[in-house]
This record gives C-alpha cells, sequence and structure tokens, in this order.
C-alpha cells in the first residue's frame, strides 16, 4: 500500500486516498502549518493513514510530531490557510468537538490528578467524553481488563508507577471507542514486558482503530506500524507503506565476504558484478553494497577464480539507518523555504 | 480565515443543554462538561486534606470572634451580626479565602499537563473556566453555611433578625461570585499557583479599597457616590447587614463576575497561540 511514496503529484487541493481498497483516509493531513509567534514549526506537513492501519510517527525530537498531534487532537488549532486536517471525515477547525469524540488522545507524560483514584479518573474522563452513566461503566470495565488495571482500580494515581500511569492513560484513550488513536509515545517509560504488552495491545486494534503513534523506538514501530511517516524540522522527510520500507531497507543492505588466496584486484572484479555499486575491501573482508541480490553472483565468481570463500553474510539495512539517513537528507535549515524532502509525492 | 481554537465548542453532543453558542471558538457553553469538572474539583479537595483545613481554620476564626464580639457587645445580637460580617476579620477571611481556594484551579491543571488532557476530550475554553468558578463558589459557599449554626446556636436567646441573615447571605454568594471570578482569572493567567495567589488577593484587595478614593473629594462630592456604589464595605455595612438587598449591588457583583470569567476564557483562548 503505497503511503504516499510515489506520488507525483502535491496534495495541495487534492483529497488524497489512501486506502488500498479505495477508503477514504481517516486522518488526512494536507499542508499542514503552525507557527509559534515568529517560530515556524510545521511547514506543509501532508500525509494521510487510510482507515484500520497503525501509522508510525517519527522524527528526532523537536522535529514537530506532537504539535502535529496536539492538532490532530484539536488542543491546538492550525494555522489560518489553505491547508486541511481531517480526522474520521470531519475537519478539525470545523468540527472539533465531534473529532475529539472519535479520537482517543495518549500524551507524552500521562498527566494525573494524583489524589484521584483509577476509577474516579476513569469515570470522570467517561463524564467528559458524554458517556452515559450504564455504557461509562461497561466501558471501565472492559478497559481496566484490557490494560491490566484491575488490580490497581482503587489506587491513587498518584502512588502508581509510570507504567502504570500510562496504562491508564491508554486506557483512558480506549475508554470511548475512538475511530482513531493518537498516541505520544506510548511504550516510554515502560520496563520491556509492559512495552510488549502495550504494543501487542495496538497491534491488536489493527483494522478495528485507525492508530498514529510517535516513537523513539523504531523497533517498536517495525514490528507494529503498517506504514511511517519521518518528519524532521517541521517537514514531512518520508512516507513509506511497510511493503515500502521493508524493499528499501532490503536494497540498501550489504554483504559481507571473508576470502581467503583472492588476488589484489579482487575488489575489481567484485565491482563489475552487475548490481554491485561499490566495494570495501579491508584484508581479507570485503563489503560489498548492491542495488540488488548479488549473493549468487558473488558465490559462482568465487567458484570460478577458485577463491576460498569463508564467510558470505549479509547485512541489511536496519530502520534506524534509514531514519538517519531520511532525517538527514531532508530535515530544512532554519530558513523558512520548505525542503525538497517535505513535499509530498517527492518523499522517498 | 478566524484566528480561533480549533473546534472548540462547536456541535454539541444529543440531548446536551446548550447554554450560550456562538461560533467563536471556546464560548459554546454546555452545562454536561462545567458540571462534570465542578464534580471532580470538589472530590479533589475532599480526598486531600485541604477542605478539611479550610473549613477547620474557618470555623474556628469565625468562633472565636463570634465570642469575643458577644462578650464585647453584651450579647447584643444585631450589633454582633454588623461585626461579624463586617470587622477585619470577615473582610480578611472574604479577600484571602476565594484566592486559595482558586489559585491552583487553572495553573495547577496547566503547569501539570492536565490541561491538555481535559481539551482533548473536547471541553471548550468557557466549559473549562464556568466548571472551574462553579465549584470554587459551592465551596466558598459552603464554607459560609458552616457558620450557621452559631448564628442558630445564638438566637436560642433570640433577636436574630432571619432576614436580615438571608440578606447576608445574599450578599456573601454574590461577593463570594465576585472574588472567585477574579481568582479564576488570576489562575488563568499563570502556571504558578502561588503566583495566582497573589494575584487574586491582590485584585481582591483593589476592589476592597476602592472605598478609600473618597478621602480625594470633598465631602458631598458627587465621586462619593460612584465609589460607595462600588464599594463591598458599603454595601456590607449598609445593605446586607440592614437586611437590604439592592438589585444594583447584585447586578453590579455578577457583572464584574462575568466580565472577569469572560477574561479568563479570553487568556486560555490566548495560550493556544503562544
Amino acid at each position: 500500500m503505497p503511503a504516499g511514496a510515489g506520488d507525483e503529484a502535491p496534495y495541495g487541493g487534492v483529497r488524497p486516498r489512501l486506502g488500498g481498497n479505495g477508503d477514504p483516509a481517516v486522518i488526512e493531513v494536507v499542508d499542514l502549518n503552525r507557527t509559534f509567534g515568529r517560530r515556524r514549526v510545521l511547514r506543509e506537513v501532508s500525509f494521510c493513514v487510510p482507515p484500520g492501519r497503525i501509522a508510525g510517527f517519527l522524527g528526532p525530537n523537536g522535529a514537530g510530531k506532537t504539535t502535529t498531534m496536539r492538532i490532530l487532537t484539536t488542543i491546538l488549532p492550525p494555522d489560518p490557510g489553505k491547508g486541511r486536517v481531517v480526522v474520521a471525515g470531519l475537519d478539525v477547525r470545523e468540527h472539533g468537538r465531534e473529532v475529539c469524540r472519535r479520537v482517543g488522545y495518549l500524551p507524552e507524560s500521562m498527566p494525573i490528578h494524583p489524589e484521584l483514584r483509577v476509577d474516579e479518573h476513569l469515570r470522570y474522563r467517561a463524564r467528559l467524553k458524554g458517556l452515559p452513566a450504564r455504557r461509562a461503566s461497561r466501558r471501565i470495565g472492559d478497559v481496566l481488563e484490557l490494560c491490566g488495571l484491575r488490580d490497581v482500580s482503587r489506587r491513587s494515581l498518584g502512588v502508581l508507577s509510570r507504567g502504570y500511569r500510562q496504562r491508564v492513560g491508554l486506557a483512558d484513550a480506549l475508554l470511548a471507542e475512538p475511530d482513531v488513536l493518537i498516541l505520544d509515545e506510548p511504550t516510554s517509560g515502560l520496563d520491556p514486558g509492559q512495552a510488549a504488552e502495550v504494543r501487542q495491545l495496538i497491534a491488536g486494534l489493527r483494522e478495528k482503530t485507525t492508530v498514529l503513534l510517535s516513537s523513539h523506538v523504531l523497533g517498536e514501530v517495525e514490528q507494529v506500524c503498517d506504514l511511517i511517516v519521518i518528519i524532521a524540522g517541521g517537514v514531512v522527510c518520508a512516507r513509506e507503506s511497510r511493503d515500502g520500507w521493508t524493499d528499501r531497507l532490503a536494497r540498501a543492505g550489504r554483504l559481507e565476504l571473508l576470502l581467503r588466496g583472492a588476488p589484489g584486484d579482487v575488489s575489481r572484479r567484485l565491482r563489475a558484478l552487475p548490481g554491485v555499486q561499490e566495494v570495501i575491501s579491508a584484508g581479507e573482508r570485503h563489503t560489498i553494497s548492491a542495488d540488488r541480490d548479488v549473493r549468487e553472483a558473488v558465490f559462482r565468481l568465487a567458484v570460478e577464480q577458485g577463491w576460498k570463500l569463508l564467510e558470505l553474510a549479509p547485512r541489511p539495512a536496519t530502520l534506524e539507518s534509514l531514519f538517519l539517513e531520511v532525517v538527514s537528507a531532508g530535515a530544512p535549515g532554519r530558513s523558512d523555504s520548505p525542503g525538497t524532502m517535505g513535499r509530498p509525492g517527492s518523499a522517498a | 480565515m478566524r484566528r480561533e481554537p480549533a473546534g472548540r465548542a462547536r456541535g454539541d453532543a444529543g440531548g446536551l443543554t446548550r447554554l450560550a453558542a456562538s461560533g467563536g471558538a471556546g464560548v459554546g457553553v454546555t452545562l454536561r462538561i462545567p458540571c462534570a469538572i465542578a464534580r471532580r474539583e470538589l472530590l479533589s479537595l475532599f480526598v486531600s486534606p485541604v477542605a478539611t483545613i479550610v473549613l477547620f481554620a474557618f470555623l474556628l476564626i469565625h468562633g472565636a470572634t463570634f465570642h469575643f464580639y458577644l462578650r464585647a457587645l453584651d450579647g447584643e445580637l444585631p450589633a454582633v451580626l454588623a461585626s461579624q460580617f463586617g470587622g477585619v476579620p470577615f473582610w480578611f477571611l472574604c479577600l484571602m479565602i476565594p484566592p486559595l481556594i482558586t489559585m491552583r484551579s487553572i495553573a495547577e491543571e496547566r503547569r501539570a499537563g492536565t490541561f491538555e488532557l481535559l481539551v482533548s476530550t473536547g471541553a471548550g475554553d468557557a466549559e473549562i473556566i464556568a466548571g472551574k468558578f462553579l465549584a470554587a463558589w459551592c465551596f466558598h459557599t459552603l464554607l459560609w453555611l458552616s457558620v450557621l449554626p452559631l448564628l442558630v446556636l445564638a438566637d436560642r436567646t433570640g433577636g436574630i433578625d432571619w432576614g436580615v441573615v438571608v440578606s447576608l447571605y445574599a450578599g456573601l454568594l454574590l461577593s463570594g461570585a465576585l472574588y472567585t471570578a477574579v481568582g479564576v482569572l488570576a489562575s488563568s493567567l499563570t502556571q504558578n499557583p502561588l503566583v495566582a495567589a497573589v494575584l487574586g488577593v491582590t485584585a481582591n484587595l483593589a476592589i476592597f479599597f476602592v472605598n478609600w478614593l473618597r478621602v480625594l473629594h470633598p465631602p458631598g462630592a458627587l465621586e462619593i457616590r460612584y465609589f460607595e456604589y462600588l464599594s463591598p464595605v458599603h454595601h456590607f455595612g449598609n445593605d446586607f447587614t440592614q437586611g437590604v438587598i439592592d438589585l444594583r449591588v447584585a447586578v453590579l457583583y455578577l457583572g464584574t463576575a462575568l466580565w472577569a470569567l469572560f477574561l479568563a476564557v479570553k487568556a486560555l483562548e490566548r495560550r493556544r497561540w503562544s
């Protein structure tokens, strides 16, 4: 499913549709700008998330992730202008309250009223969200169970660990059965076991709920997300589907060889193989960068030349390396001109 | 394009009562959210020791002053009432307690980050301010109601004019609305509860001392009547403790309270752009 990758035309004025089945995107951000005073923190940000998909929202600190998420949850308004932010088919400028009702939000560090008990907090949140009393009771029971909070439901929030508070935040976000979940670093502060549980929980929402989650844990994004949006300096640098980034990682991978008895011009001969782009040699160890799988060709060459092939190991690229590459290439300077990587269609 | 917060308070939930509505963000108000906020505020107050300590101190001061005035005025109840609700301890409590109740209302929510969570439910700025005000006003009223048993006790010897008590409590409700609204406004201007308390007390003192401006004018000058009209000291001394509820005073207090709350809403709206 193409997450904007390959779109050549900018989104401006065009309603982006990403669902492979033709469904309109549940989250549509088109040419979003936001300034604080003179500081421009978002520059024509555009991306979409189709229904039922889990999107990872990546970027270095200060990239504009939280601001974007706050705009999607109507906590902050976008700058006036031609940009458009649509959540669950509703424009956040025109239907803010309705958008709130359809969105569950987990902020980065779950703020709490320490004197309230977990169940009191959830009941308060249910009242704010307009859940009728009977439905609220049922949903509170459900989310306590779902988030593993049953045992601490009568404990004050102030005495809970950070991990439990994060779970309370997640329970709160899920309380009103939202169409869209916006999670700002949902596993931040959790131990590995808790983080795995939360990831499993989020993955379980696939197809039922559209999720946008920001995270610095790239492994987590790789495990859970169907598409990624990378933002740096307020500009979208890349939008990739799972297929897209898997393919890109495969292409960006390297092959490591340990050859014995190879002549001095081994680098030149390896470079002559179709698809090989670069060969770095250090003694008997050679590292090949190629735009395709060249393992078989390398093996044949070694056999033909009578080299002793002691090791042939693919070293796939990681999402981390891809992230760093994209961010360093796409982050704009301090000037007001948007980076070229930020334009929809030019990404990745 | 309107420079307004996105989607604050537009489109009611089914069955909700709309008190006011406009296209302006943060102005549409429904009852559900202010009630939920006020309920949570009061719950937080009473599950922590704050409410108990404030109530205890409040009753202690009132009990002590009531005892003092009873002895000093030979049990002359009308005079005792006038002193009890017009003396220095009374004004000290009137001016200091509301900002102490309201100092955390918005400032603490913003400092702790719970304000963001509150807004993400679709709560409009006006609804948030209304809820905070409602909770503070209810608690303020409860404090003054706790003094009623003293008056009931004193009435066993006869002599309490309950009509005066009614007008006194009307005055307390009205002035309480003004002082708590000013306190909520102060709390909406900062993220530091202590600064909010200082701002609130300063503003309340300014309202209290408005009558002192009369010394700048010769006796009988028209301006003196203006200052009297604005002075809470004058209202309590000449109206409420005399069994009079002046509609003009009620309009003045409630109007000023609404104006302070409106400014508080504007202060929250401004936050979204800074």
